[in-house]
């Protein structure tokens, strides 16, 4: 791999990659262009507008303990006509608990105006009594805030899980993993940081693959694609340890209205 | 499989997470369906061995797998 393909009539003979390599059976070459290759890791700083999806972003509310709940930006995605982000309503509202219009800011502990990137603007509802399908809510935005770009290149055309099925993420926390579908239509009870519970059905559980966790701490409101075609599968709530639930991905466009990804 | 086999499996497996529903067990976080059987979530630090006894007694004839983390699951 090159960081940048030359003219080979531009390059010293010594330095050039030989067509077939004779030690290893004369097996023939071939000089891939890759450009700089950066770590996909955790960036705790301030992205460069438009920023891309898979970063830490929160609500600009610091709580009592001084603290922000800092989730991922899942998606870009249309609604009427306009750009928004996608997240949970854990992250982008702390479950309900904020007004429609909060700023949305990245990085997630921003605290300038150039640090906000979106105002909430719708949210579903989430219930402790019955069990909710979505943990996920919106938040208008611009173009040139987010860009919907990935560390793939995404096919917007949204497709139902299924059972032992290949996934990815970017996340804010974990960067990006893979990892396999391995329950459907799961009921489970996911505890918020205030310690309430919230029963959800219909959840999707992913794991990591390798042994590694798919996603931790920070990483929800992750999209979950699949693997090799890149389509959105899911949206991550929660997890534990090695566990990871995820809402269907069409139930979040269902409940948002949202016409599309790009 | 034929068809009708597969829809008592699916009946079966929906009385028995219903159950598992309503029983709302000590460390039991929920269950799900693996194309196969159920999985059930436990938080291995709030269940005891009759709880888990119960569970499978319950589910006998269901493929069950006990799915072991530690804590609640929680929002990320």
């Amino acid at each position: 791999m090159q960081s940048k393909i030359s003219d080979e009539s531009s390059i010293e003979s010594t330095f050039l990659v030989p067509k077939r390599v004779p030690d290893v059976n004369g097996i023939e070459t071939d000089v891939v262009e890759v450009g700089v290759i950066r770590q996909w890791a955790v960036n705790d700083g301030n992205f460069p507008r438009p920023v891309p999806c898979g970063v830490g972003i929160a609500a600009a509310f610091t709580n009592a303990a001084g603290t922000r709940e800092v989730g991922t930006l899942g998606a870009r995605c249309v609604v009427n006509n306009q750009w928004a982000i996608l997240s949970n309503n854990h992250v982008l509202a702390l479950n309900d608990q904020l007004p429609l219009g909060t700023y949305i800011v990245q990085d997630g502990l921003g605290v300038t105006p150039t640090d906000v990137i979106g105002q909430l603007s719708n949210k579903v509802p989430l219930s402790e009594a019955s069990p909710n399908s979505v943990d996920a809510a919106i938040a208008l935005s611009g173009n040139q805030y987010v860009a919907g770009t990935f560390s793939y290149k995404l096919n917007p055309t949204p497709m139902t899980a299924t059972p032992y099925q290949s996934v990815r993420k970017d996340g804010y926390m974990t960067g990006t993993t893979s990892g396999q579908i391995v329950a459907l239509s799961a009921n489970v009870d996911i505890t918020a940081a205030d310690g309430r519970v919230f029963p959800f059905e219909g959840m999707i559980e992913i794991q990591g693959v390798g042994g590694m966790p798919f996603s931790a701490g920070g990483d929800s409101g992750s999209l979950v694609v699949s693997l090799p075609d890149f389509r959105p599968v899911a949206m991550i709530v929660g997890g534990s340890g090695q566990l990871t639930f995820a809402s269907p991905i069409q139930a979040v466009m269902d409940a948002l209205s949202i016409e599309r990804f790009g | 499989m034929n068809s009708d086999t597969d829809l008592t499996r699916k009946q079966v497996i929906h009385d028995f997470r219903e159950w598992l529903k309503e029983k709302r067990f000590e460390g039991v976080a929920g269950s799900g369906e693996d194309g196969v059987g159920v999985r059930v979530y436990i938080d291995v630090k709030k269940i005891d061995s009759t709880t888990r006894e119960t569970i499978e007694a319950r589910g006998h004839g269901i493929r069950l797998t006990f799915v072991e983390h530690v804590g609640p699951i929680r929002q990320t």
